[in-house]
């Protein structure tokens, strides 16, 4: 009994480490990696960090040039001293040139590796991908695109994404993938807007107040900063309002033609700011405020729809809710009467807070 | 009532849930959701239940062939169909189980290879896994019963919640319009979905091993239950996570959903649920080897003990003969439409012969 016994122990004990041993000191764990076309070949750029003494780290860069995507990590595997992991790896960043050609294929090359998380973050570059991973560098703070992307959903402007969301829209054909657009601020990498994608192929960015409007007809907002210029009696001024909960109500009608679909928006909101002229704790003032930033989101919604119809996207995912209304639903058909779909707006903005001062 | 098994060897009615549940319950549940999405939409959740309303009814067939032999299966075929004809049915049954045996085996260790260890050989995991299976399933059918009973409380406890991650997610929208697609589509994907629950048939097997028969009907139908209120919660989170082009495109739903889930101390989950999962998948086993077993000694007299070194031998040769997943694919269709054609037509012919014959000899 006691030699079976240690007979089988010693199993569980020469079979656990022969296999796919990964030391931590001894791989080079990517947190970042961008790709970009570049004439013929695709460059890509990986952030990696190393971790000198407690608290400190340092990113370093690695780059490569390669005719295909696929190639690009085993090919910075070649110039790395340790193999090259991409179990942490938390933002993919594509050049817009290369965004323009189709990042499906990476997409769904990320999505066959089980090793990589769903919450992966994509994002797409103005210029290079690399510009945006090299302007970070000396920030020697891990994580900090993605980190950028992931404070935004939940504070900002931008509605929820990952990959598993972008390859949700990707192979929904009622809806259309959407990505933080990045662009270059004083030498630092800030979002500056929403890019939009049709089959995988980037097609417009449009900008982050769009986003934001975006992001409440999609998610219901709970969140984000937003102001308005208005213009009143020849008088100028900013109103600056944080959104405290915003959710859309879709009505379809008409499904057996082209569908007809009503918005109904409300958003509660706190004021931050108004100008002197206005005052928030007289009434009359608030329901002025109140109707001067319902005609301006009624107008704004309206005009990023019929955005959207021109570029013929469909982020907000229109299609997927005559689908899920309508028994026999076209694709084609439903792309064909996009841009003929009629929308109505009824935007209800509610100041419920107005701050503690006067 | 009698039984012709000692008591000692026997297992209260209450265990029957867990031994039911366990059965069903196999490596299936990984990826079942892209089989029946395929014919009947999103409305394949309504075939869940439809295909699971006619296992109650097979339990129900089943036990109803059960007391009446008050024997299990080996015995019933001779009865009904005399030495030669039966000791036949009893080749190919035994066979049948062997087989489910082997390709949850070999699929359990198909998952671990894909998803943990990619440059793992097949035989080192398969060498761990049979000691295992051989100190389990030599140790008799109550130890098995106690490996159901763990196999079925700790994965639920801790698998189950993880779901919940994934709601964050959800699009209900998915779900409708309900009932768009036609009955012989629903149907297609029932068909689809019986596969999963296959298993429970070792009820044939184990029976004279349960003290009070009578009493474990109810519990065999509460394991029924339970499992379709599983295969039902997570077909209807599947659904709403994943769209259907996106659920084709994905081979094991269940583990990419999980994949989703975020905690402070842990980065993937994944790994956890492949590993957590071998608490599922072991009884399965064991089970399906214990009957084969157990068949072999009432059929030729072979020593059970040497009866599971043969079948392990077997197991081994052959999940390192099926190399590829498209291998193991093709082998579980097989099994799928075999096991198919088993419960829907043999069980309900077993039921009239034996009701037949009961009659004859009164």
């Amino acid at each position: 009994m006691n030699s079976r016994f240690f007979f089988a122990v010693s199993f569980i004990v020469f079979l656990t480490g022969c296999e796919n041993e990964r030391t931590i000191d001894q791989v080079q764990i990517i947190e970042s990696i961008g790709y970009d076309q570049h004439e013929d070949e695709i460059k890509g750029t990986a952030i990696y960090p190393t971790f000198k003494e407690k608290g400190q780290t340092k990113l370093n860069i690695l780059t490569t040039k390669s005719p295909s995507y696929d190639d690009i990590l085993p090919r910075l595997n070649t110039k790395s001293a340790h193999s090259i992991e991409i179990g942490q790896l938390r933002l993919v960043l594509f050049g817009k040139k290369f965004a323009e050609q189709g990042i499906n294929p990476v997409i769904e090359s990320l999505k066959r590796d089980p090793i990589v998380g769903s919450r992966v973050q994509l994002g797409i570059a103005e210029h290079t991908a690399e510009d945006i991973l090299i302007s970070g560098e000396h920030t020697n703070f891990p994580f900090h695109l993605s980190e950028k992307i992931n404070q935004n959903i939940q504070n900002g402007k931008l509605p929820k994404m990952n990959l598993h969301l972008f390859l949700e829209n990707f192979y929904d054909k009622g809806k259309d993938p959407y990505l933080p657009y990045f662009t270059i601020e004083e030498g630092r990498a800030h979002i500056n807007g929403l890019a939009l994608f049709k089959n995988g192929k980037y097609i417009n960015h449009i900008s982050l107040n769009q986003s934001f409007i975006v992001k409440m007809l999609i998610d219901g907002a709970k969140n984000g900063r937003y102001y308005i210029k208005i213009n009143e009696n020849k008088k100028d001024g900013f109103i600056s309002l944080k959104n405290l909960d915003a959710k859309a109500h879709y009505t379809i009608s008409q499904i057996g033609q082209v569908p007809n679909i009503s918005i109904d928006l409300t958003m509660n909101t706190q004021i931050k700011d108004v100008p002197p002229w206005l005052n928030v704790t007289v009434n009359k003032d608030i329901l002025k405020i109140e109707n001067v930033l319902n005609k301006h989101f009624n107008e704004e919604v309206q005009q990023l729809i019929s955005l959207f119809q021109e570029y013929q996207v469909d982020p907000i995912g229109f299609g997927e809710m005559v689908r899920a209304k309508s028994r026999k639903w076209n694709y084609s058909r439903f792309q064909d009467m996009y841009p003929h779909l009629k929308t109505t707006v009824n935007t209800k903005v509610n100041i419920i807070q107005i701050g503690v001062g006067e | 009532m009698q039984t012709l098994t000692d008591e000692r060897f026997l297992v209260s009615p209450f265990f029957v849930f867990f031994l039911i549940y366990s059965n069903i319950i196999g490596v299936g549940i990984l990826s079942f959701q892209r089989d029946i999405i395929k014919s009947a939409g999103y409305d394949a959740w309504i075939s869940v239940l439809l295909s699971g309303i006619s296992i109650h009814v097979l339990v129900w067939m089943i036990y109803r062939i059960l007391t009446i032999a008050n024997n299990d299966i080996i015995y019933i075929h001779q009865f009904c169909f005399g030495k030669w004809i039966g000791g036949l049915l009893n080749v190919f049954i035994i066979i049948y189980f062997f087989v489910v045996g082997l390709i949850v085996f070999r699929a359990y260790i198909d998952v671990v290879q894909a998803w943990m260890f990619p440059l793992m050989k097949t035989w080192q995991i398969s060498v761990i896994f049979l000691f295992l299976l051989y100190y389990i399933v030599s140790s008799g059918f109550r130890v098995i019963t106690g490996m159901c009973f763990w196999g079925t409380v700790i994965p639920f406890v801790f698998l189950f919640p993880l779901l919940v991650f994934s709601l964050e997610f959800a699009q209900f929208n998915h779900l409708l319009p309900l009932f768009n697609h036609s009955v012989n589509e629903i149907l297609g994907s029932s068909k689809k979905m019986v596969f999963q629950f296959l298993g429970f048939e070792t009820l044939l097997m184990f029976y004279p091993f349960i003290k009070n028969p009578e009493k474990s009907k109810k519990w065999a139908h509460f394991g029924v239950l339970f499992t379709i209120f599983l295969y039902l919660s997570i077909t209807i989170i599947t659904f709403v996570f994943f769209n259907e082009e996106h659920l084709k495109h994905t081979i094991w739903p269940t583990l990419t959903l999980l994949k989703i889930a975020e905690m402070p101390f842990i980065e993937r989950v994944e790994y956890i649920v492949v590993s957590l999962l071998f608490l599922v998948v072991l009884p399965h086993i064991c089970q399906h080897l214990w009957a084969v077993c157990r068949g072999l000694k009432k059929l030729v007299n072979i020593k059970q003990r040497i009866s599971l070194f043969i079948c392990l031998f077997l197991f081994f040769l052959f999940s390192n003969v099926l190399e590829s997943h498209k291998q193991i694919e093709r082998l579980v269709d097989l099994y799928s439409s075999v096991g198919f054609y088993f419960i829907y037509l043999y069980v309900p012919f077993l039921f009239l012969t034996i009701n037949i014959k009961q009659k004859l000899t009164k």
